[in-house]
Formats: C-alpha cells, sequence, structure tokens
C-alpha cells in the first residue's frame, strides 16, 4: 500500500481506487511539465506481449471503469447530480485562459466544445452530464445528443438554448465573441488548450476537480503516465532513427514545440527538426534531404514530393496531431513504426 | 412628372416592405426553434430568460448589424461606381477591406485579442484608415486634383500590397489562428452585440445621410468632371465628401463583420438595372436593398446548415450572382 492511497482514502470518502500510483500527484503545472520531459528518459528493456496495442488504449479506460466497480456503496449512479460530495465547494480552478472560476455547486449540465475534453468528461463517467455536443465529436455515445455547430464557431444561440452550466472551450485568443456572448448569457466557461502531453495532464485534472471526480481524474492521469512510460522503456536502448513529420501541402515539419515533437521522443525517435521555432515550419526539400531523415510521418493520404521517394513512409491519423486520452496508443503506434523488432 | 416619380415610389414602398419581412423573419427563425407566439411574447417583454437572450442579444443585434452594414455596403458601392465612372468599382476598392484585414490578422496573430474585445474592430478600422490615407495621399500628389484613374490603380495596389503583409502572417501562424483569418476574411456577423451596432450606427447612419445629399453632384460627375464643372457644382470638394464618406461607411461595416462581398457591387447595379441611374433614387433605394439582403444572407447563413454556420459572404455570392446574371440577362435582351 502506498501512502498515497490513505491520503486518497480520506479525502474519498471510503473510495478504493484500483489503480496503484506508483508516483503522487501533485497539481502544479511546472510540476507535470518536469515529470513529462523526464519520461522521454530510456528506462531499460520491457518485453510486449503481441496484440498488446490496442489494450493500450482501453487500459485508460479499464482503469476507470474498474475504478467503479470497486466502489463499496456503488455511488456512480449518483455523478449527474451530486458527485460534488467528495470535493470541498466551492471548486475554484484557474483555466488555461488565466480565469479563476469557482463553482458554487458541480455544474450539472455541461457542454464542451473541444472533442478531447469530450472524451475526458465521457472518461470521467460524465456521460449524464453532457447535454450537447459539436459537428467533431465522433463518441457513438454522443451521437443522439443535440449539436452546436463546429467547436471554434459555435452556433451560440444553439448553445445557449441548451442551457449549461459549464461551457468547456478552446482557448483561442482570435475567438473574442465565443466567450464575451457566453459571459453576456451568464454562463460559466473554461478555456482549455491542448497542445502537449502536459495540457491534457492538466485538463484531465481541472474537469475531474469542477466535476468532483478528483481521484478518477488521477488515475487516468496515471494511466496515462504508465502507459507512456511502458512505451519508453519498450524502445529504450534502441539506437533512435531521424524522424520527420510533414503535413500539408506545400509540405511543413513539424517542430520542438508540437505534440508530435513529443511523442516521437517517447516512442524512442528524434525529431530532425528538434530545432523548429515555429510549431509548423515550411522548409524546403533540400534542407529535409540534408538531414538524411530515416522517417517520414504524414497526415497526407497521397503524394508526397519526388525527392523524398525511396525513404520509409508511414501515415498517421490525424487526430495524432492533437493531444487528447488516446496519447498511449498514438505513442505506441510510432514506436513499433520506428522499433518494430520491439514489439513482437 | 408623375411618370417619374411612380416607379422609384412603387419599388421603393416594395423594397421596403420586403427588407421588414426579412428582419422579421430573421427574429423569428434561427438554429432554435421558437414558434411566431413565442417570439411575439419575447418582444412584449415576456418568456423564459434562455429565449429572451435568443431573441434580444442574439438576433435583434444580428439583423440590426446586418441592415447597417449590408445598407451601407450597398450605398458605398453606388457611390464609388459614380466617381470612379467603373461599374466593377465596390466599397472596397481602394484597398479598404485590405488595410482592415490587415488589422485584424495583425491582432488575431498576437494574440492582442485578449487585451479587449474591441481590439479587433479598432484595429480594422485603423488598418482601413491607413489604407485610405495612403490611397488619397497618392492620388493627390499629382497636382491638388484628385484623378480617378491614379486613385484606382492606387487602391488596388495598396490591397496587393496588404494582402501579401496577410499571407506573411498568416504562413508563419498557428492552425487556430489561420483558420479564425480565413473565417474572418469571408465575412460574418456572428460577433454581432449591441455595443458593436451602435458603434456602426454612429458612423453609417449620419455619414449615409451626407451620401444621400450629394445625389445630384454625384448624378453630374457620373456624367463628366467638366460637364459638372460647367453646371456649377464643385467638384473636388463634392469627390472628396464623397470618397471620405463612401470609405467611413465601408470601414466601420468591415470593422464588425469582416469582408462581405458582392453586396456593393450586386445591389446598386440590380437597382441601376431596375430604375435607371438617377442617385437621388440609386441612393436610398441601394441602402434599403443592401439593408434587406445582407438580413436575408445571414438568416440563410444560420439556418441553412443549422447549428453549423457558413460564412455570411459565401451566401451573398451563392444568392447573388445568379440573381444578378438574370437581371443582366433580362435588361440586355429588352
Amino acid at each position: 500500500m502506498i501512502p498515497d492511497r490513505t491520503e486518497e482514502q480520506r479525502r474519498g470518502a471510503g473510495e478504493v481506487s484500483c489503480d496503484s500510483p506508483q508516483r503522487g500527484f501533485t497539481r502544479t503545472s511546472a510540476d507535470e511539465r518536469a515529470r513529462t520531459n523526464t519520461r522521454r528518459a530510456p528506462r531499460g528493456l520491457f518485453h510486449y506481449r503481441a496484440g498488446r496495442r490496442v489494450a493500450l488504449l482501453l487500459s485508460v479506460l479499464a482503469t476507470v471503469a474498474t475504478g467503479c466497480s470497486e466502489r463499496p456503496d456503488g455511488d456512480a449512479g449518483n455523478d449527474a447530480e451530486g458527485g460534488g460530495d467528495r470535493v470541498s465547494i466551492p471548486v475554484r480552478v484557474e483555466d488555461d485562459a488565466g480565469r479563476v472560476s469557482s463553482f458554487a455547486d458541480s455544474p450539472g449540465r455541461i457542454v464542451s466544445l473541444v472533442p478531447s475534453a469530450t472524451g475526458v468528461l465521457l472518461a470521467l463517467g460524465q456521460m449524464e452530464r453532457i447535454v450537447g455536443r459539436t459537428d467533431f465529436d465522433r463518441a457513438p455515445e454522443l451521437q443522439d445528443l443535440p449539436s452546436v455547430g463546429g467547436g471554434l464557431n459555435p452556433s451560440i444561440e444553439q448553445l445557449v438554448s441548451l442551457e449549461p452550466d459549464l461551457v468547456v472551450r478552446f482557448r483561442a485568443e482570435s475567438d473574442p465573441d465565443t466567450p464575451r456572448q457566453l459571459d453576456a448569457a451568464g454562463i460559466s466557461h473554461v478555456a482549455i488548450r491542448p497542445d502537449r502531453i502536459a495540457d491534457i495532464h492538466r485538463i484531465i485534472g481541472m474537469l475531474g476537480t469542477i466535476v468532483g471526480q478528483p481521484e478518477r481524474a488521477d488515475s487516468i492521469r496515471q494511466s496515462i503516465d504508465r502507459g507512456l512510460r511502458e512505451v519508453s522503456e519498450a524502445v529504450a536502448g534502441a539506437p533512435r532513427p531521424s524522424v520527420v513529420f510533414l503535413g500539408g501541402n506545400p509540405p511543413s515539419v513539424a517542430g520542438a514545440g508540437t505534440f508530435l515533437h513529443e511523442l516521437i521522443g517517447i516512442a524512442g525517435g528524434e525529431n530532425a527538426f528538434a530545432d523548429g521555432e515555429n510549431l509548423y515550419a515550411l522548409v524546403s526539400l533540400e534542407e529535409i534531404l540534408d538531414r538524411d531523415v530515416e522517417f517520414i510521418l504524414t497526415t497526407e493520404p497521397v503524394g508526397l514530393p519526388e525527392a523524398l521517394e525511396g525513404i520509409p513512409t508511414a501515415r498517421v491519423p490525424l487526430e495524432m496531431l492533437n493531444p487528447g486520452l488516446e496519447v498511449v496508443e498514438s505513442a505506441r503506434t510510432l514506436a513499433e513504426i520506428f522499433h518494430p523488432d520491439r514489439f513482437p | 412628372m408623375s411618370r417619374t416619380w411612380s416607379r422609384p415610389v412603387v419599388a421603393l414602398l416594395g423594397l421596403s416592405l420586403a427588407a421588414v419581412l426579412v428582419v422579421l423573419a430573421s427574429i423569428r427563425f434561427g438554429a432554435v426553434s421558437l414558434t411566431t407566439s413565442e417570439v411575439f411574447s419575447i418582444l412584449r417583454g415576456g418568456g423564459g430568460a434562455t429565449d429572451r437572450f435568443i431573441v434580444l442579444s442574439l438576433r435583434l443585434p444580428r439583423a440590426a448589424l446586418a441592415i447597417l452594414v449590408g445598407g451601407g455596403l450597398a450605398l458605398s458601392g453606388a457611390v464609388f461606381q459614380a466617381l470612379l465612372r467603373n461599374p466593377l468599382a465596390e466599397p472596397y476598392i481602394l484597398g479598404i477591406s485590405g488595410g482592415a484585414a490587415f488589422g485584424a490578422v495583425v491582432v488575431l496573430a498576437t494574440g492582442w485579442m485578449s487585451v479587449s474585445s474591441v481590439a479587433l474592430p479598432i484595429a480594422a478600422i485603423m488598418g482601413a484608415a491607413i489604407a485610405i490615407l495612403l490611397v488619397f495621399g497618392v492620388a493627390f500628389s499629382a497636382d491638388r486634383r484628385m484623378d480617378v484613374r491614379v486613385l484606382l490603380l492606387a487602391g488596388v495596389v495598396v490591397g496587393a500590397f496588404f494582402s501579401a503583409c496577410i499571407a506573411l502572417i498568416l504562413s508563419l501562424a498557428d492552425a487556430p489562428t489561420v483558420r479564425s483569418a480565413v473565417l474572418w476574411m469571408m465575412g460574418s456577423l456572428s460577433g454581432a452585440s449591441w455595443r458593436g451596432v451602435a458603434v456602426v450606427a454612429t458612423y453609417t447612419i449620419p455619414v449615409a445621410l451626407l451620401l444621400l445629399t450629394l445625389a445630384r453632384p454625384l448624378n453630374l460627375l457620373a456624367i463628366g468632371e467638366e460637364t459638372a464643372a460647367y453646371l456649377g457644382t464643385d467638384v473636388e470638394r463634392a469627390k472628396r465628401l464623397a470618397y471620405g464618406a463612401a470609405s467611413v461607411i465601408a470601414a466601420a461595416g468591415v470593422a464588425f463583420a469582416g469582408v462581405i462581398g458582392f453586396v456593393g457591387l450586386i445591389i446598386p447595379h440590380g437597382i441601376r438595372l431596375i430604375l435607371g441611374a438617377d442617385h437621388r433614387f440609386l441612393l436610398p433605394l441601394s441602402f434599403i436593398a443592401g439593408a434587406g439582403f445582407l438580413a436575408l444572407a445571414d438568416l440563410l447563413a444560420r439556418t441553412v446548415v443549422a447549428p453549423a454556420e457558413i460564412p455570411v459572404g459565401v451566401i451573398t455570392a451563392f444568392v447573388g450572382v445568379p440573381f444578378f446574371l438574370l437581371l443582366l440577362r433580362r435588361s440586355l435582351g429588352s
């Protein structure tokens, strides 16, 4: 038994966390960032059974599911109503736009304009509270809910008519209208900006706090940590191939600030354009050839420039550009591309 | 006498009625379905808080903004076509859209947006003002008279320069910024608020009234500058006033609704094809028809694929161009 857990138990009114946390979690984002960075360091060889790839994605959700079943009093059904009995009220959170919001009651009606955050809410068992979706949400259980259109340019009218207590929105400096109109309508909103792995960590924690499920949020975060650690351990010690991510036409490369850069590192590769200051920069084909890249990753379905033919190319799904709960699966997909011998 | 006046008066009444109906429809319909009686009870002070917000704080300011911007663009287009004696002239011809879009994109890309919600309109107006001053500066530099050909060329070139600046900024910006900038440049009324409506109204209404008083000099200028001067018009003064006023209206509209194309081109030409080029009728009718047309386009923009929205500039082209081509064909046939 780990000291953390007893603390959780005290805090959590008898909830049993099924996940054994290997390290405790403090919620300062600086700490999280440091953690994410150190995770890239190789930790020794680790063997996998075949077919575990799918299981890895599921493990994130499975952790949560087992968490439910282990609850002694079966209070999962109360999530929609209360759920707030595990945290002190009012809840105060600072969002990614630096706005501090406090909630006297845990919000009962939530609309998330960011699909990855919607995924987090589902993983936190909050389906009952979600009252709307965007056109970009793919989860089957959401499809019967009314849509508010796009996440970046929702129909405010439709959004307001759903009478949400909380709107989770994408933090885009370029969209001042959505927050202004939500303020005018008196609807609470939190802004999130999932750019990197540390961000998805922070967002899971923030949403867990808001919906009164901090332990569940912690176990999701820990299983992401564990999954990523397992991937980096599996590829540890192997030679790190030089990788370039090419997107768009004309092709642009992913620089050091991108989520893909982090993923490539965890999966045992080396981003050939780690010196890129911009998120995605246009570079000349000459420059790409000059860097002797060993793998090309791309989301484009067809036709890379002729000059790059002959370099092994892997197509990755578009979702891999943005961090979400699938982060472990994405890292593993890349690791299998770079180091097939480590995944028999 | 009655022959010259009856047609325009009928057109005025008909277009006004159509515009009023469109505005009523745009309050009645939206992404959320409300019944007519619900909307009426809200307008009389009843209804639930959410429905009241939807009608009074979302649909009404949006309809008001559509009236001001659509009317302003059509009026401004009519004036530019007369002054430049060029059928292709439109409100943005003097580089206004390029300048305004440049200001907007700078704010979008730098994140100054978060400083204040009026940062974008202010920057757009400043960008438009810089473009106007540049163009006028060039046009005046020849000899204290405004040369229409120079004005036209300078406007196109300044617009192209700002377009290049925008392309440079966007090529270095991140994906959400590029998306927002592109959506902004396609025009949208979704950001409408009563404060925005108030600002656009303070620019548009007095300046539009001023332009209506310039109908006679514009009639003469459309024939030719020498003729106008012979007939006792202070040509330079009239030109400067009209250019300045039409530019201010276009700039105010572009700042709060983005770049909305075709209204300033199609509406004045449509009125001209039906009623002729007498500016005493053309100017007010253009305003009314432009107002109704943009309100209709915005109604379609937010209901056709609801709850998603189509940029209103797409609708103005989709609806306006076929209608205009029909009108053009008919008038050539007769």
